[in-house]
């Protein structure tokens, strides 16, 4: 089956399910869609067709597109976040830490918000150039955490992080970016790895997931202090693939 | 301590030297032909040299090098 095709019937199928229970209110009809999608054959057929440049597994992109179909409906709804492993070290609000969490896409703004109501002041690095869904990911941030300072991902972009770590915020950051051939998020950068070397701050490595009551999970792991860059990056990648049934293909950026 | 424009330019010109700018400090910092790594050096140095902290807030790379001299050099 081509991958246009499992997108469009996958989205059709997850469509129907929202039609069917239309009469709950949005939470109600996101937790009975999502109970009864992620154990379907069907659907997890459909979504390991439908290439996502995220390589976001089945249930991963089932979930994604439950909570977009449920977003539009009501622009307040968030899925329930549940922190599997916080460090204690990130757990001590004062003094300021001015450590840099990393992450992959799908994970860095639950890192950013969660440290947040751990009482961190934080800053989230974010698409200077953003598309369509990453304007109103921009939009619901600044709404619902208007002390979430958002960072430009620019030239600018690393001189801005150390003065904000020097300011003791801490920093968020997706670290993967897309090969712009293949349309896939695949490279890690080892940029934030050298900054975190230079500057000797605390690295935190986050990983996103989700459980089967539809929470989404942040499994935060460290403190690492980097002294070589390119082998921190290859146990960053290692560790977004521990537990995967499908490894992401992911591998250390040029830049 | 020298603060002209030409002062500034040739100070920061080391940072710049792989690929250096086509305008000068009309460049716009967008364009510069360095990595955020190397503009995070560059940013560094000119705290540095002028005894001053460069509002990162009040720029964008939108603006020139110029610009980035006039408000907080000259």
């Amino acid at each position: 089956m081509s991958r246009q095709l499992c997108r469009t019937a996958l989205h059709a199928l997850i469509c129907v399910h929202f039609l069917s229970v239309r009469s709950l209110s949005p939470v109600e009809q996101f937790a009975r869609v999502w109970s009864r999608l992620h154990r379907s054959r069907l659907a997890r057929l459909l979504a390991a067709g439908y290439a996502h440049r995220c390589q976001l597994d089945p249930r991963e992109l089932i979930m994604a597109l439950c909570f977009g179909f449920t977003l539009r409906k009501d622009p307040d709804f968030t899925v329930p976040l549940r922190i599997e492993r916080m460090p204690a070290e990130l757990k001590q609000t004062s003094p300021p830490l001015g450590a840099i969490c990393i992450s992959t896409h799908a994970g860095h703004a639950s890192a950013a918000t969660a440290l947040l109501e751990l009482g961190h002041p934080s800053c989230l690095l974010v698409d200077a150039a953003p598309n369509a869904s990453g304007q109103a990911l921009h939009s619901w941030l600044r709404e619902r955490h208007p002390d979430l300072k958002l960072i430009p991902n620019d030239r600018l972009s690393l001189a801005r992080v150390v003065r904000e770590l020097e300011g003791g915020r801490s920093v968020c950051c997706a670290v993967d970016y897309q090969d712009p051939r293949r349309k896939l998020y695949c490279y890690i950068s080892p940029m934030l790895f050298e900054l975190a070397r230079r500057t000797g701050r605390p690295m935190y490595f986050g990983r996103p997931g989700i459980d089967p009551a539809g929470n989404a999970i942040l499994d935060v792991e460290g403190p690492h202090f980097v002294t070589d860059p390119l082998a921190s990056t290859q146990r960053f990648i290692e560790f977004i693939n521990e537990g995967r049934q499908t490894p992401r293909a992911l591998s250390i950026g040029p830049h | 301590m020298k603060k002209t424009a030409q002062d500034f330019e040739a100070f920061i010109a080391p940072y710049l030297e792989e690929a250096p700018p086509l305008q000068g400090l009309d460049t716009r910092i967008a364009d510069l032909e360095i990595d955020s790594l190397s503009f995070l050096e560059m940013i560094q140095a000119i705290d540095d040299e002028y005894g001053i902290t460069v509002n990162l807030d009040q720029i964008t790379d939108d603006h020139t090098l110029r610009q980035l001299y006039e408000r907080f050099v000259q």
